[in-house]
C-alpha cells in the first residue's frame, strides 16, 4: 500500500499541483482549463445520458476496427508466412497501408461511409498492418526442429498450429495486438473529430472546441482516456493468461 | 505396399540398398546397405560421424540420399538425436499430445517404462538430461509404427535404468534400429550392425 502510494499516489498529486499552479499563472481558462474547472465539465458529462450514449458508440467502434484489425491482421499474417503466392500479394499492399497518413484514410472514406462507420474502418486499418507485421514475424520464428517434429510425427494442421506456430508466435502477437489497439484508439477518435457522427466522443470533443469550452475537450479527453486505459488492461489481463500456458 | 521381403528365411522389415549421402565435399555414407528383421532389436554401433544420425534420417524418410533406396513396411518412428520436447508442455503433455485422444490415459504406460512417473507433472525446464532423453524416448514409443528407428536413446541416461527400459522395451515386441555407443547395451540387442 505505501510502495503504491509512493509510485503512483504521490507523482499523481505532483502533476497535479503543477497543473494547478499552472491554471492560476495562466489565469485564463481558455489557454488552461484548472482542474476544479475539468472536474465541473466532467460531472456535467457524467450526469447527461447523451455523454454516456456518446462515450459508449465511440468504444464499440474502436472494439469493433480493432476487432476486424487484429482477426484480418492475424489471418494475413499467417496466410503471408505459409504463402509465397499470398506474400507476393498481400504484403507490398499492407506495407503501403501502413504508410499512408492517417487523415488521408479518413478523408478518403469520408465520402464513401457513412460518417458513423468511417471510424470503425479507419481503426481497422491502422491495426490491420502492425498485427499483420507481428504475426508474420511471430510465425516465421517458429522453431524448425519442432516443425520437422510436428511433421514426422503427423500432427496435422489443427495440433501444429496448436503445439508449434501459437506458442512461437505469442509474444510477437501480443505485443502487435497491444500496439494495435493504442492505434486503433488514436485513428479512430481523430475519424470521430473529423468526420462528426452523431454519437461519438470525438464529436463531443469537437463541440466543445467549437464554444471554446477547453475545460470540456480536456473533459472529454479524460473520458477517452479513461476508456483506453481500461479496454488496454483487460486485453492485456486475457493475453498475459493465454500467454502464461506458454511459459517455461 | 507388399509384405517385407524374405530373406534366408526372415521375413525383413527395413532393407537399405546402396544408400549415399554427401554434404558438400564430405561423403558420410558410401554404397551403404542393411537389412533389419522384422523382430527384435538391432543395434547399430560406430564411431561419431560415421553417418549413424545421417543413415535414420534417411530411413524415416526425412533426407533424400544421392543414390539407394529403403524400403519400409509401414510408418518408421524416429527418435531425433536432439529431445525436441515442448517447453511449456509436462511431461505427461508431451506423450498425450502424440497419442490419440480416446488413448490419452495410456501415457501412464509409458512413462512407467521410462521410469518417469514421478516427473508426470514437471515441465522440461525442470528435467535433468538424462531425464529428458527417457521423455523423449517415451514419447517415440507412444506413437504407432511398422518400425521404431531410435537415436541415441540412452544418451545421458545411466547405465543400470538404461538396460531396465531396454528389457521393457523388448517386451513391447516391435522391430527397433537403436543407435549408441555402450557395448554394454549392444550386448542386451538381438544383433549389432557396425558401421566402419
Amino acid at each position: 500500500m505505501r510502495e503504491k502510494l509512493q509510485n503512483v499516489g504521490l507523482p499523481l498529486l505532483f502533476w497535479f499541483l503543477v497543473w494547478e499552479l499552472t491554471a492560476r499563472w495562466v489565469g485564463k481558462e481558455l489557454i488552461l482549463p484548472a482542474p476544479e474547472a475539468v472536474a465541473r465539465s466532467l460531472a456535467t458529462l457524467a450526469g447527461t445520458g447523451d455523454s454516456w450514449r456518446a462515450a459508449a458508440a465511440t468504444l464499440l467502434r474502436i472494439l469493433a476496427g480493432f476487432g476486424v484489425g487484429a482477426v484480418l491482421g492475424t489471418a494475413l499474417g499467417a496466410a503471408t508466412a505459409a504463402s509465397r503466392w499470398c506474400d507476393r500479394l498481400f504484403s507490398p499492399a499492407l506495407r503501403a497501408v501502413r504508410t499512408v497518413p492517417v487523415v488521408s484514410f479518413i478523408l478518403l472514406l469520408y465520402f464513401s461511409l457513412p460518417t458513423a462507420r468511417v471510424p470503425v474502418a479507419v481503426a481497422a486499418l491502422m491495426a490491420l498492418p502492425v498485427v499483420w507485421r507481428s504475426a508474420r514475424q511471430g510465425i516465421a520464428a517458429a522453431d524448425p526442429l519442432l516443425l520437422e517434429l510436428a511433421g514426422a510425427y503427423r500432427f496435422g494442421r489443427a495440433k501444429t498450429l496448436r503445439l508449434v506456430y501459437l506458442p512461437a508466435a505469442a509474444p510477437a502477437l501480443t505485443a502487435g495486438w497491444e500496439t494495435a489497439l493504442g492505434l486503433a484508439w488514436k485513428s479512430g477518435v481523430a475519424a470521430e473529430v473529423l468526420c462528426q457522427p452523431r454519437w461519438a466522443a470525438g464529436t463531443g470533443l469537437q463541440s466543445a472546441k467549437a464554444y471554446l469550452d477547453t475545460a470540456g475537450v480536456v473533459a472529454w479527453t479524460v473520458v477517452i482516456v479513461l476508456m483506453s486505459l481500461a479496454v488496454e488492461g483487460v486485453l492485456k489481463w486475457a493475453l498475459h493468461r493465454w500467454r502464461r500456458g506458454y511459459e517455461r | 505396399m507388399g509384405p517385407p521381403p524374405v530373406e534366408e528365411g526372415i521375413r525383413k522389415v527395413i532393407r537399405a540398398r546402396d544408400i549415399t549421402v554427401r554434404y558438400g565435399e564430405k561423403l558420410v555414407l558410401d554404397h551403404f546397405n542393411l537389412s533389419v528383421p522384422e523382430t527384435g532389436l538391432t543395434f547399430l554401433s560406430g564411431a561419431s560421424g560415421r553417418g549413424k544420425t545421417t543413415l535414420l534420417r534417411v530411413l524415416a524418410g526425412l533426407s533424400t540420399p544421392e543414390s539407394g533406396e529403403v524400403s519400409l513396411p509401414g510408418r518408421a518412428v524416429l527418435l531425433f538425436q536432439e529431445d525436441r520436447l515442448f517447453p511449456w508442455r509436462t511431461v505427461r503433455q508431451q506423450i498425450e499430445d502424440v497419442l490419440p485422444k480416446a488413448e490419452a490415459g495410456r501415457a501412464a504406460e509409458f512413462l512407467a517404462l521410462t521410469e518417469l512417473t514421478e516427473a508426470a507433472e514437471l515441465r522440461p525446464a525442470q528435467l535433468s538430461g538424462g531425464m529428458a532423453r527417457r521423455l523423449a524416448l517415451a514419447r517415440a514409443l507412444a506413437l504407432s509404427g511398422a518400425v521404431y528407428l531410435l537415436d541415441e536413446p540412452f544418451a545421458g541416461v545411466d547405465l543400470a535404468r538404461a538396460e531396465r527400459i531396454l528389457a521393457r522395451m523388448r517386451s513391447l515386441s516391435r522391430p527397433m534400429l537403436l543407435t549408441g555407443h555402450v557395448p554394454e547395451l549392444a550386448r542386451l540387442c538381438d544383433r549389432v550392425v557396425e558401421m566402419l
